[in-house]
């Protein structure tokens, strides 16, 4: 039986878009209603992302609350990269790129944020970008192992996964943490599971039917 | 006769028995052969003064070692409670072939005994792992197979290490079938930080001694 992997969540953390806004209708069409999580303050969207990392995940973030008091969507982006770099984020604003300030600009581009985009009536163009993060994110080696591991019960998370000969264990946890936060053992790890691929579909021989 | 020294930490709380394993794996291939004459150094005895007393009896003819232990993530030194060959005793190894599967001692270990005369080094030069001891033997047979081959026939220490690269993919192979996937991981990597340093044309004529 081929296991079915778990669907992406797209969690839209935005305070002017609402439940009837035609881009989650739309999402919630392609993506079936149970994945689309709305959430309208950035304290709460974040926690929800932080809650959630077992879970594949694009975010749509707002980059700007009107509520002064609100966590900016640059602040939520950083918070989130503290944890981990297996959620793609698309950062949406109404203003333009050159408002952004510099030094915010390039901690985005260096921290890996998947899109930037203008929030303007046509919201196609947010989905496509949805669209194409959701594709990455299933064909992102790391976020298979993540998903792999996720689908262990905790107490097999703990089990030694890896013992080096220069006398170093890793269990399923320590190698999800290292993933997340691509250290060098969970990107070993992911080159090696590659590696593996490769040369296994490298010895594969063509089967032609006589 | 062929002096042959197999240096194995079986006391390490990690991988005491996989090394033991390995150890008896080399062992059941030198006992059959009426030509090897073994100096077998377990744990409690891994250390350099007591290396040493033993390679110094052989110099300078030549001689085969083997070390199974852990081994310096810098790639200095093979280790068991303390570390037993280093550059201080490098030159002890003139005219070796030396044969270890210690992590990452192909980086300094490796060309520091080749520039002190040792005649070949065969060794990683990244982590290696065992961490499934139902697979013991199999992890064994395969980082061993080029030695064992070596001992065993004419054929040259190139040619058994090449031959042993076949084997690790064959292994692989039979693990595929099985789905033993973290194993297979293991395995790929093990062969993929193995390399040859040195003569690789000597066969085991080379080491014969009056």
């Amino acid at each position: 039986m081929i296991s079915q992997a778990q669907p992406t969540k797209i969690v839209v953390i935005h305070d002017d878009i609402e439940q009837h806004s035609p881009i989650i209708v739309e999402l919630s069409i392609k993506y079936g209603e149970e994945n689309v999580v709305l959430i309208k303050h950035s304290a709460t969207g974040l926690d929800y992302v932080l809650k959630n990392l077992g879970q594949k995940m694009v975010v749509l973030l707002d980059k700007n609350f009107y509520d002064g008091k609100e966590m900016s969507g640059i602040k939520v982006f950083e918070k989130i990269r503290e944890t981990t770099s297996l959620v793609y984020i698309i950062l949406i604003t109404v203003s333009k790129i050159t408002e952004i300030d510099d030094d915010d600009l390039k901690m985005l581009i260096n921290k890996d944020l998947f899109k930037f985009e203008s929030f303007t009536s046509d919201y196609t163009k947010i989905i496509t970008l949805v669209d194409e993060a959701a594709m990455s994110l299933d064909l992102r080696i790391d976020a298979v192992i993540e998903d792999w591991i996720m689908r262990h019960p905790e107490s097999a998370r703990n089990a030694p996964l890896l013992k080096t000969k220069d006398g170093k264990t890793y269990s399923m946890s320590q190698i999800l943490e290292s993933i997340r936060m691509q250290s060098e053992v969970g990107v070993d790890f992911e080159k090696n599971l590659l590696k593996l691929a490769i040369e296994l579909f490298s010895r594969q021989k063509l089967r032609i039917d006589d | 006769m062929i002096n042959v020294v197999i240096a194995y930490d079986n006391e390490d709380g990690d991988l005491g028995d996989y090394f033991e394993a390995s150890f008896n794996n080399i062992q059941s291939t030198c006992l059959g052969l009426d030509y090897i004459l073994n100096s077998n150094i377990p744990g409690l005895q891994c250390e350099e003064n007591h290396i040493n007393s033993i390679i110094n009896t052989f110099n300078p003819n030549p001689f085969i070692f083997i070390g199974l232990s852990h081994g310096y993530s810098d790639g200095t030194c093979l280790v068991s409670n303390h570390e037993y060959v280093s550059a201080n005793n490098a030159l002890g190894f003139t005219n070796s072939l030396f044969y270890t599967t210690a992590c990452c001692a192909a980086t300094q270990l490796g060309p520091n005994l080749i520039c002190n005369g040792c005649s070949c080094f065969v060794g990683c030069v990244d982590s290696s792992y065992a961490t499934y001891a139902d697979f013991y033997p199999v992890y064994a047979d395969c980082e061993n197979y080029a030695i064992k081959e070596f001992l065993g026939t004419d054929k040259s220490i190139g040619d058994t290490y090449a031959e042993m690269q076949a084997y690790f993919d064959s292994q692989i192979d039979d693990l595929f079938k099985r789905n033993e996937i973290l194993v297979m991981l293991e395995l790929q990597q093990n062969k993929d930080c193995m390399t040859i340093l040195g003569d690789k044309t000597l066969t085991r004529h080379n080491f014969m001694i009056v």
